[in-house]
């Protein structure tokens, strides 16, 4: 085959310049981590690449919003708790108020620690969750109770995504907790519960106190089961997070495969298209080297 | 005796042009579209029963006319996907980058809807949602600037294209003049170095837009363009021009004529056809895919804002005004995601469906959109790839027919040096002859 001096050194320049990209190309992986740094260079894998990368960041975000609601829901667990205490100090007054040895001053002095209770129960029930905003008001803003113990909040809470296709309520409404059980609401038992004690009538302050019980138990009740849903919700979200790291991890594993470099793979690469180079530059020079003129005499 | 002298004299001068040939080779070893050339050498007429001599007949060109068209028709593709191919992997690297690029204010803006619905009534997701949302219509107006920014080149280039294209046109038509001039001076062959500089014009023609050629019997060359109109014939060479249509207000190829211009095929070859290919693939469909995407994820949000209550209780008016793309609320209280009653203000219901459509399903928007800019541009990358390696092919054929090797012209050079020793030698030859005639009657 002929061949011209000029296909000669085009063809030994040109393999020379293709390894020089290629060793580019493999520098710019080895430094940026990435296989691929545009779609050109492998569309299929940039758009899965892409919408891996958006769901990485999407349970993220699906992760934040569970960890706020984790902290609602635990912190409507306690104030459920400390519900279930003062509920209890109630019941124990309403059943000392029934004894007969307690004179008509001690039930004054019980009477007055169920006020202070009546209190601290409407603080209870305008708690926040550290934010500013009510645990208890449902999706409503500003407080959940008024000073009447009329609720003010939402009867709707607030859906919160937490993983995909999976949405639970960030807390329980108000009035499903210290709303009307038994004809009354929570606020208005402790208020019947303060008024029976202060009843000086023996036979209608026991009515009374009868009464006050029976609706006191229905409030630890309803207490009682929403604590049991935060529960519920509080497991919910131990699933999620259960769904989130095997996703993440999983999104981790295949980005890794598609779009991270394959160090091991890119060293190999290097040492051959080096060795390779070097070959191409000591045929290029042995081959610039034999010319018939230099031998003319 | 005068039979030696002058046998050996023809014989210093045949192999005097050969080596003059031989020099030219090598000096023009690197001369683009150089064919090497040969003496052919051929007995003097014979006039008695020994012989006249030696004679150079022609200096013949060797090179093969197939093989040149092919490479003239192989270069006209490669200019075509090459220039076709670098818009395009430009458009592709700034709507694909990881950083600059489509998808990540997108997902960022996914990232800020969700902390948004799991704290409706903050202030700060509020605004970080509104933030996000800016971001997303810069990122969409700076996309559309950098296209816009490429269809501006695309103009640019094509007017640099034609000007080229001219000036080749000239050229041929100018060696077209000259071959015709000084043809009957090497045997009835055309000077073989005007032929060469009128090939390589006709590929650098090609390689800017795609021609056809016809040798004509008066030795020019007619240059065609591939719908038939003619660029170069008879003496006469016709300008190719850009006019703006006023439709789009974009560039259409024209080519003079008779009483002005008249509209040209789009060609198939060369770099021209190229920047109109990398038009629609790099500019044209991206821009109009972008502006389709930001309109839906306008309509997704606004729809949503439409449904619900602000911070306030009021109902929502639009997050975003189109086109192009831009933040409509300044005021992140202006954010409706509570639904109806009796949900309260701090409710996101009327945003549920928005929040998850941001999420995948935006993300797949944004692939498609990235992913067939990338296709596109993977393919004309491969097409410029195998155009390459076709020209090359080409290149290296013609190469192996027409173009110089150093060593074989150094044999070459060797071996009229020694003929050119022995006429010479001849010479002396009949100088001692003739001498010793001399010395025979003195």
């Amino acid at each position: 085959m002929r061949v011209s001096s000029e296909t000669l050194f085009r063809t030994a320049t040109h393999a020379m310049q293709q390894h020089n990209g290629k060793l580019v190309d493999l520098q710019t992986q080895v430094a940026s981590g990435r296989r691929f740094q545009h779609a050109h260079e492998a569309p299929a894998d940039a758009v899965q690449v892409l919408s891996w990368e958006a769901a990485e960041q999407r349970i993220a975000a699906q992760g934040d919003a569970a960890a706020r609601v984790q902290h609602r829901l635990g912190m409507s667990e306690n104030a459920l708790d400390d519900a279930q205490v003062m509920l209890d100090r109630v019941r124990e007054q309403l059943l000392a108020g029934r004894t007969a040895s307690y004179s008509n001053e001690d039930r004054g002095r019980m009477a007055d620690a169920l006020s202070g209770i009546g209190r601290d129960w409407l603080l209870l029930a305008n708690r926040e969750d550290g934010t500013g905003q009510a645990l208890f008001a449902g999706s409503a803003t500003g407080a959940a109770f008024d000073s009447a113990g009329a609720y003010m909040g939402s009867t709707v809470a607030r859906q919160v995504e937490i993983a995909d296709g999976q949405r639970v309520p960030d807390g329980i409404t108000g009035d499903q907790i210290f709303g009307d059980v038994s004809g009354q609401s929570s606020f208005g038992w402790l208020q019947a519960a303060e008024a029976a004690l202060r009843e000086p009538d023996p036979a209608l302050r026991n009515a009374a106190l009868d009464a006050a019980l029976q609706g006191v138990d229905a409030v630890a009740e309803q207490t009682s089961r929403a604590r049991t849903e935060i529960g519920n919700r509080l497991n919910a979200l131990d699933r999620a997070a259960t769904w989130r790291d095997g996703a993440q991890a999983q999104l981790t594993q295949s980005l890794s495969q598609t779009r991270d470099t394959d160090i091991i793979d890119a060293a190999t690469r290097l040492a051959q298209l080096s060795a390779q180079q070097s070959a191409a530059q000591s045929t290029y020079l042995q081959i610039s080297n034999l010319s018939l003129f230099d031998r003319l005499r | 005796m005068t039979d030696l002298l002058r046998i050996g004299t023809t014989a210093l001068q045949a192999y005097g042009t050969a080596l003059s040939t031989t020099s030219h080779n090598v000096a023009n070893a690197g001369t683009a579209g150089y064919s090497r050339q040969r003496v052919e050498l051929a007995t003097q007429p014979v006039t008695g029963r020994i012989g006249n001599g030696v004679q150079s007949v022609q200096v013949r060109r060797l090179t093969d006319t197939w093989l040149q068209s092919r490479l003239t028709d192989d270069g006209a593709a490669a200019g075509r996907h090459s220039a076709a191919r670098d818009i395009l992997v430009r458009a592709d690297t700034m709507v694909s980058d990881p950083q600059s690029g489509l998808a990540a204010p997108l997902t960022g803006l996914n990232t800020a809807v969700q902390a948004l619905m799991a704290d409706p009534a903050s202030r700060a997701a509020r605004q970080s949602l509104l933030a996000q949302a800016q971001t997303v219509a810069e990122r969409f107006a700076q996309l559309d600037q950098g296209l816009q920014a490429l269809d501006q080149e695309i103009d640019g280039r094509m007017q640099a294209s034609v000007q080229v294209a001219n000036q080749w046109i000239d050229r041929i038509d100018s060696l077209n003049r000259a071959i015709s001039v000084a043809a009957p001076g090497n045997g009835g062959l055309p000077p073989a170095d005007l032929l060469d500089q009128r090939d390589e014009a006709v590929r650098s023609l090609a390689e800017v837009i795609g021609v056809r050629t016809v040798t004509q019997d008066s030795g020019s060359l007619g240059v065609y363009l591939e719908d038939g109109q003619a660029l170069v014939l008879d003496g006469q060479a016709r300008h190719l021009s850009l006019q703006a249509t006023t439709v789009s207000g974009r560039y259409e190829l024209r080519l003079a004529g008779t009483g002005g211009t008249l509209s040209v095929g789009r060609p198939a070859g060369g770099e021209l056809a190229g920047l109109l290919d990398a038009r629609a693939q790099a500019v044209d469909a991206p821009r109009a895919a972008l502006t389709t995407l930001a309109s839906d994820i306008a309509d997704a949000f606004n729809t949503a804002q439409a449904g619900g209550r602000d911070l306030d209780g009021n109902a929502g008016s639009a997050l975003f005004s189109t086109p192009p793309l831009a933040v409509a609320i300044s005021d992140p209280r202006g954010l409706a995601l509570a639904g109806p009653p009796p949900a309260g203000l701090a409710d996101n219901g009327a945003w549920s469906a928005v929040a998850a459509w941001s999420g995948a399903p935006m993300a797949a928007r944004a692939g498609e959109v990235v992913g067939s800019l990338g296709l596109a541009a993977q393919q004309a990358d491969a097409r410029a790839e195998a155009a390459r390696a076709l020209a090359t092919q080409s290149r290296d054929a013609l190469g192996g027919v027409a173009g110089v090797n150093l060593d074989e012209e150094a044999a070459d050079l060797l071996r009229f040096q020694q003929a050119y020793q022995a006429a010479a030698q001849m010479i002396a030859t009949a100088d001692t002859v003739f001498q010793t005639l001399l010395n025979a009657v003195r």
